[in-house]
């Protein structure tokens, strides 16, 4: 795979997203952070701040998703349908290396709405008198991480399904990735040893999201374990890689017609 | 430059039914050099034979064989091809300019270049007054110069067209015939499918004709022509007493008779002719357009 490709490919697929008005969306959704902020500040007794942060966070986590599984399930099913695929496919360039770099693209944009909100949040949290910690800036890594998570997860169903399936396939994704751990600690699946071993089994397939969510260590300033972040940052590389090698494989054996 | 090796595809509809065979055993070759015309009806198999050609599909049993001109591996031949396809969609937000830089860019093309061939391009073509205009507010038409122009930016050696002259005005079709008439002089080859006969049979020196996925005729449009060609001739006579020529059967025909014989009446009906004082106004013998053959092969 040759890295020049890529970046070429990433760069004018996020030129295309960035000029079909997302910006717009992002800012609109800065505007809502700001008029829920003050809403619910006002509502709140003593602490706006955390409540700003919570707003703030929760916004931030919503459209990253919204993002990621919408713009993430269009974007090569797009291209396959009107078929652009064609007109760049037909150049020196592979499969994999346009599947990379499309990605990328999105990738930049979901940094890019991480970046604008979670700056918001921080300014909203400041104006309401909050201190910094580091956890408020390794929150926003990790929403990020879990976007992209899921953007992966969304290309590989939408390469496999239509494109109703796809996001389907990857909100159930998400939410059975989210719930599983707590599930596996209810009473009675620890008393099943049947059970208990196939959650475990499963739960190797589905994506632990729970790891990728410290609002609450952020909310009540709770500390992190030491390995924790390296943890859940080699966790998202390790599994959105492999993803990514099973969409690639798919591509590439996919009839483009 | 380019041979298919008995191609078949397959397309499977529905996991029980029956797969639908798309190509059947397809052979034939593009030589280099020439403007090949890619004939069949809808449905034939035109545009999966590109998009095998192009390695967008597999086929199912079959070979492709590139030539070494081409490149040895898939990046140097895809460097060396440039396609439009049929109805091309482009990325509706970017512009025409920023279309074709991108195209420039995955081809490795030095950003000069890109400059001056787009705008050499675009001119010739008619479109430089829309380049910084979105895709999304372009005509079909405009559509297909800008892809046309894409396909040409990077010099290939091999140009294969979908359906070019699908949706172009009269004038569009005759700027792209042009620039198809001086790419081929400068060596290069232009594989195009079209439903437009006519255009065909002006620029193509070969023809690849498909009927329901196999292969009908490869090979050199006059000569289609001429083996097609009956023996008869067509002649136009000033009008005459119809009594004369009694025994032969005559049309009016803008103020003369247009009287079709077989080749080996010909002598006996000039010598008449003659004898009567009857002025020939024109002697022809009876060609088919390419049109006729298609219609008569029933394609």
């Amino acid at each position: 795979m040759k890295i020049s490709k890529i970046l070429i490919v990433s760069k004018f697929t996020f030129l295309e997203i960035y000029k079909s008005k997302i910006m717009i969306n992002i800012f609109l959704s800065g505007a809502v952070l700001a008029i829920l902020c003050y809403i619910v500040s006002e509502f709140s007794f003593g602490n706006p701040s955390k409540v700003a942060l919570d707003v703030g966070l929760g916004l931030l986590s919503l459209t990253t998703k919204a993002i990621a599984i919408f713009f993430g399930a269009n974007l090569l099913k797009k291209e396959i349908e009107s078929r652009t695929i064609y007109l760049i496919l037909s150049n020196p360039i592979s499969r994999p290396e346009f599947f990379v770099g499309k990605t990328l693209g999105l990738f930049m944009i979901l940094l890019l709405n991480t970046v604008i909100l979670g700056v918001f949040t921080t300014i909203f949290y400041y104006y309401w008198d909050g201190v910094w910690s580091d956890l408020i800036f390794w929150s926003g890594v990790h929403i990020f991480l879990e976007s992209i998570l899921i953007l992966v997860i969304v290309l590989f169903f939408s390469l496999i399904t239509n494109l109703n399936l796809a996001i389907i396939f990857s909100i159930s994704t998400y939410i059975s990735g989210y719930a599983i751990r707590g599930v596996q600690e209810i009473g009675l699946v620890k008393s099943s040893p049947i059970l208990s071993k196939s959650l475990s089994y499963i739960s190797y397939i589905i994506p632990n999201f729970s790891l990728f969510n410290l609002k609450n260590e952020v909310l009540y300033q709770q500390a992190l374990p030491p390995t924790y972040i390296m943890k859940s940052l080699v966790y998202s590389l390790v599994y959105s890689s492999f993803v990514v090698c099973g969409a690639i494989i798919i591509l590439n054996q996919k009839d483009l017609d | 430059m380019i041979i298919f090796n008995e191609v078949t595809k397959d397309f499977k509809t529905d996991f029980w039914e029956k797969p639908f065979r798309a190509l059947d055993k397809l052979s034939f070759e593009l030589k280099q050099g020439n403007i090949v015309g890619f004939l069949g009806a809808n449905g034939a198999g035109k545009t999966t034979g590109i998009k095998t050609l192009l390695k967008f599909i597999k086929p199912t049993s079959g070979s492709i064989d590139y030539h070494q001109v081409l490149g040895k591996n898939d990046r140097e031949v895809f460097k060396n091809i440039g396609y439009l396809p049929e109805r091309p969609y482009f990325y509706p937000d970017l512009t025409g300019r920023e279309l074709l830089t991108y195209v420039g860019q995955i081809n490795s093309i030095q950003k000069s270049v890109i400059k001056s061939e787009s705008l050499k391009w675009s001119e010739f073509l008619k479109i430089d007054f829309a380049l910084d205009r979105k895709l999304r507010f372009y005509s079909k038409g405009m559509l297909q110069r800008i892809g046309f122009v894409s396909a040409l930016i990077k010099n290939p050696k091999l140009l294969i067209l979908d359906e070019p002259l699908a949706g172009l005005d009269p004038m569009g079709r005759k700027e792209f015939k042009d620039a198809m008439n001086i790419l081929v002089k400068e060596g290069k080859t232009i594989f195009f499918s079209s439903h437009i006969l006519n255009d065909v049979e002006e620029v193509s020196k070969d023809v690849v004709i498909l009927k329901t996925g196999k292969l009908i005729y490869s090979g050199n449009v006059l000569e289609l022509i001429k083996n097609k060609s009956s023996n008869k001739f067509d002649l136009l006579v000033e009008p005459y007493n119809s009594e004369l020529l009694s025994d032969f059967e005559s049309i009016e025909q803008g103020g003369f008779k247009k009287i079709s014989i077989e080749e080996d009446q010909l002598q006996e009906m000039l010598n008449r002719l003659a004898s009567n004082n009857i002025k020939i106004e024109n002697i022809r013998r009876q060609t088919p357009s390419l049109e006729d053959i298609i219609y008569r092969i029933g394609i």
